[in-house]
């Protein structure tokens, strides 16, 4: 169900989407041919009872950077363990590049893994950590010195060749671990949580330059993460899991303005959620009172769901009676803006956002209101 | 205890006389020297009852008691005469068989144990601990009885008409194989830290880099996995330089090893002096082994490191490619079964089997109604176990090695746990400094120190008392508990303590109710580990017994040089029990911890 869901044609783009891949013709088909660098039918893994992963179907373009986002437990490192090969699958199947690669092991896959713990050999120095891969492909000598020192250009080490692993910080055997990556050349590069060990700024440095070096290199990244944020600015799409199964594989711009399920609207940024049930009227009848749907939502009547409002749709008005009435619980001030969490009756809290230059205080009497278009209807799934 | 650069900082800085006192108080109110205080004791011990002893060794070794002054008479004849020269050279190619066997059996058991999950390794830890506490006595007895004359393994020959079954012990090959029975346990158990601690993310690492299974063995694991078992290796190779139980039941006429010279010159002929000399060989012989592993493998991993990969991976890196020509040279239909991936499987078991069954082998036979060992025996009596009851110099005996046991569990565990406490919490130079010195009990062999300490308890007239044996065995069992409970105290999280405080316990309060409870479980194991180090021990009681009053190891190695009887395999197979029972009661003390709670 899950598989239909994101294998939908409306998520996943590229002109081959349009109709559901057939397995026996992928096996025929080259490598030229498909535009998909990974295509994942139906792939899923359990370990005894417990499922790790649900069956999951997805198609990544080459050159795309594609982020597994999720709080932790949802499957991410599972999902990516697979791909690359470590750990066999329950069922289903997986290509890479059009061909049938899901008896593959991990040394014929020609992926690049770049592990949360860097695991670097600590018994080589950073040369050799990078020479590792070329030398067990047997290369000359020069050859392997010269790749060995453009990888490590590339990342920004150029003259560390002899240090030892342990002698450099974390942001610095990151760049290691990258580079022993990029040096053969792997045409899918995996990467996972790998800079959540590192403070705030040299994560942003480092996006920066993976980002700078999916760029140059024209290689297909899949980036695993449990930061939004990260996973907002980095990618290309995202791929959002939760407790095995994969929620909505979208844009961040489409994940965030149209996400799909309540999970969605809850993870990925501020929002308030509003359950109701849609009356004849077309509006949705929720514990705050009857409100008013985005235009064009043609949802029947009886159909039970979610408003989702983001902070940044909503006005609050001090001065005006029309719209829904509440109190201020608590300011926050965020710099141009200040976030409000406001308190409808029935105790309903929803979060606004408004200008620092308006003064509010907690206990003060107001009222919300948004353009009905801005509102998100998410229409319950069926179990 | 003083070398301490925060003192000698100290003294830099306050120049003046009355400074230089006020740095020195506030050096010892400093918490830096109070936390110290604890390893004192210990410290002392082994000052006394080892270095000491050690120094006298020495200094008997080279002062000759006829002349006086200095003379190294002793050396130049160990050198001169040519059947002592024997002995020396018997003592080292024996000590290294020994070690290169047991390293190489015990390698690919090591890797094995740390592919298990931890749960399933504690299990199959569980088929090598065991026959590693079974007493060494009862372990080489199992090879005189089944590969004697009347043993099964002639019986069969005979069966099988192969020749020879009558002439199966007594020769160096059995030695060999006998005494590489005894040390593969501990070699296998020292070793398994530096293949657990080997992160398997390196290995994934290595394969989605395309590494196939000879390169990341030879390139990653093996050298990574190559410092721990040098250090494991070296252990053997020093307890084999010791070793003269096994020369003295299995060898043959000329295996004759420096262990068993030292006991001939000592208890037979009361050389003091050539006795001494011999014992200062085998330490030099064990300090030249250590120096030498040091300075190629980095035992302690300070040397710092640049290119080329040191001594050891430029090695490993040609085995690497060797192999990967080799295998390319295996037959298809076998490479793809990953045969590889299962020998040191295969290898474990087979070695988990070569440990057990001696053991199990015996014990049928003290139920035999036989007068004396036969095979077959004729099975279904009690009466050598009674024997053993009845007799008073066995019980006797029996007691006297509970007595020394639970002497020396208790002061080992005293000493040894303070010093473990406060050590536990400290880093930096001087804390691998305390561990190393509570280590180095296990560098020398007990027959050197049971020779070194002889003169110390003469002096004392304690010869032939319990009390001797007993501080014996309490400096064998030191660095095994000290061990045991370094690890349980570094694991113990110190900010409960604080956490305790802060909700109002006072110091005692959390000692009583935080700290012991917690660690409770760990003492006991450290505890059991001594009782069972000083319930097997024979070369002190032999040294420092003397007399009738004697432990039960030592009254058992009485009877087997004059007969293997069955009731010896009756007490053999009523010390088996009692070590396992006891074995049984650490694991579950320790896995308990482990479960998380004080139980
Ligand atoms: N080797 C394993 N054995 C059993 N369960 C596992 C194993 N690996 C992962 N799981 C389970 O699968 C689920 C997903 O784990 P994982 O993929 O590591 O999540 P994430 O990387 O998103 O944090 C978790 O519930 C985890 O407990
Ligand atoms: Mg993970």
């Amino acid at each position: 169900m899950i598989g239909a869901n994101v294998s939908d044609s409306r998520t996943s783009p590229g002109p081959a989407s349009e109709s559901p891949m057939n397995d026996r013709l992928q096996n025929s088909m080259t490598a030229v041919s498909s535009p998909f660098k990974l295509s994942i039918r139906g792939l899923y893994k359990a370990y005894g009872d417990a499922v790790a992963l649900e069956r999951v179907t997805m198609d990544v373009l080459t050159g795309e950077f594609v982020t597994l986002l999720g709080p932790s437990g949802s499957g991410k490192s599972t999902l990516l363990q697979l791909i690359c090969g470590l750990v066999p699958p329950s069922g289903g199947r997986l290509f890479i590049d059009g061909a049938d690669r899901t008896q593959a092991s991990a040394a014929e896959r020609d992926i690049g893994v770049v592990f949360q713990n860097y695991a670097l050999f600590p018994h080589l120095t950073v040369g050799e950590n990078v020479a590792f891969p070329l030398r067990i492909r047997g290369l000359e000598r020069s050859v392997i010195l010269r790749r060995m020192e453009a990888a490590l250009g590339m990342v920004g080490l150029t003259g560390y060749t002899e240090r030892m692993p342990s002698e450099l910080s974390g942001g610095q055997q990151q760049r290691v671990a990258l580079a022993r990556c990029l040096v053969y050349q792997p045409s899918l590069i995996l990467m996972d949580e790998s800079f959540s060990a590192l403070d705030r700024n040299r994560r942003l440095v480092l996006q920066d330059e993976v980002r700078r070096i999916h760029r140059e290199t024209g290689t297909t990244f899949i980036f695993v993460t449990h930061d939004q944020e990260e996973a907002m600015t980095m990618s290309d799409r995202i791929c959002l899991m939760n407790r095995g199964r994969v929620e909505q594989f979208d844009t961040p711009r489409a994940l965030y303005d149209t996400p799909r399920t309540v999970f969605a609207a809850d993870f990925i940024g501020t929002s308030t959620i509003l359950q109701g049930v849609v009356r004849p009227g077309g509006r949705l009848a929720t514990p705050v009172g009857d409100l008013p749907l985005p235009d064009g939502s043609s949802v029947s009547a009886g159909t039970k769901g979610a408003l989702v409002l983001r902070p940044e749709h909503l006005r609050l008005h001090t001065d005006d009676e029309t719209g829904l009435r509440g109190v201020v619980e608590d300011v926050t001030f965020g710099g141009a803006e200040q976030r409000v969490r406001f308190r409808l009756g029935n105790d309903q809290k929803i979060v606004v956002q408004v200008p620092a230059t308006l003064a509010l205080s907690a206990g003060q009497a107001a009222t919300v209101r948004w353009n009905a278009g801005d509102g998100h209807f998410i229409p319950d799934q069926e179990a | 205890m003083a070398a301490n650069p925060e003192m000698a900082g100290m003294a830099a800085r306050d120049t003046g006389k009355d400074g230089r006192l006020a740095g020195a108080v506030r050096f010892i109110r400093s918490r830096n020297v109070l936390s110290a205080l604890p390893v004192l004791p210990g410290f002392l011990f082994l000052v006394v009852f080892l270095v000491i002893p050690l120094v006298q060794t020495v200094w008997s070794s080279v002062h000759d008691p006829a002349g006086s002054g200095f003379s190294f008479s002793a050396f130049g004849h160990l050198f001169a005469v040519p059947a002592y020269r024997g002995v020396l050279w018997t003592t080292l190619s024996v000590a290294l068989w020994c070690t290169v066997l047991s390293a190489g059996l015990g390698y690919p058991v090591a890797v094995w144990l740390a592919t298990l999950s931890e749960k399933t390794r504690r299990r199959a830890l569980f088929l090598i601990m065991a026959p590693f506490w079974t007493s060494v006595l009862v372990r080489n007895f199992a090879w005189l009885i089944l590969l004697g004359r009347h043993g099964p393994v002639a019986a069969l020959m005979r069966f099988l008409n192969i020749p020879g079954g009558d002439a199966l012990l007594f020769n160096r090959a059995i030695l060999i194989i006998a005494m590489v029975y005894v040390l593969l346990p501990m070699s296998i158990i020292a070793m398994l830290p530096a293949h657990t601690s080997i992160s398997r993310e390196l290995l994934s690492a290595a394969r989605t880099m395309g590494a196939r299974r000879a390169d990341i063995f030879w390139r990653i694991y093996f050298p990574l996995s190559l410092r721990g078992s040098a250090a494991a290796a070296l252990l053997v190779f020093l307890t084999a330089l010791g070793f003269f139980i096994t020369p003295t039941l299995l060898g043959g006429r000329h295996d004759v090893l420096l262990g068993e010279l030292i006991i001939l010159q000592i208890d037979r002929l009361q050389n003091w002096h050539f006795g001494s000399a011999l014992a200062v060989v085998i330490v030099l012989a064990g300090g030249i082994a250590i120096a030498l592993t040091d300075w190629f493998f980095d035992l302690a991993g300070t040397r710092p490191r640049r290119g080329s990969g040191g001594r050891s991976v430029a090695v490993s890196g040609l085995l690497a490619r060797l192999s990967v020509s080799a295998g390319r040279a295996v037959p298809g239909f076998l490479r793809s079964g990953g045969w590889e991936a299962r020998l040191p499987g295969l290898c474990s078991w087979s070695i988990i089997v070569f440990l057990a069954a001696p053991l199990l082998a015996i014990v049928p036979m003290a139920f035999t109604r036989d007068p004396f060992l036969t095979f077959p025996p004729h099975l279904g009596t009690f009466h050598w176990f009674l024997q053993y009851l009845r007799d008073p110099l066995w019980i006797s005996a029996t007691f006297t090695s509970v007595r020394v046991g639970l002497g020396a569990a208790a002061l080992s565990v005293v000493l040894s746990g303070l010093a473990a406490f406060s050590i536990a919490r400290a880093d930096g130079r001087l804390a691998s400094l305390g561990i190393l010195a509570f280590m180095v009990p296990l560098a020398v062999p007990p027959i050197v120190i049971a020779l070194a300490q002889f003169s110390l308890f003469a002096r004392f007239s304690m010869i032939a008392t319990d009390s001797a044996i007993m501080l014996g065995h309490t400096l064998l069992c030191m660095p095994v508990v000290f061990t045991i409970l370094l690890a349980g105290f570094r694991s113990y999280d110190w900010q409960l303590n604080q956490a305790a405080a802060t909700l109002g316990a006072r110091g005692s309060q959390i000692l009583t109710r935080i700290l012991l409870p917690i660690i409770r479980p760990v003492l006991v194991a450290g505890a059991v580990a001594a009782f069972l180090t000083s319930f097997d021990e024979l070369t002190m009681a032999l040294f420092l017994g003397g007399g009738l009053k004697t432990t039960l190891p030592k009254q058992m190695w009485d009877a087997v040089l004059l007969e293997v009887s069955p009731l010896l395999v009756a007490v053999s197979v009523v010390v088996m029990t009692v070590v396992t029972l006891l074995f049984l009661v650490m694991e579950r003390a320790l896995t308990r911890r482990r479960a998380g709670g004080p139980g």
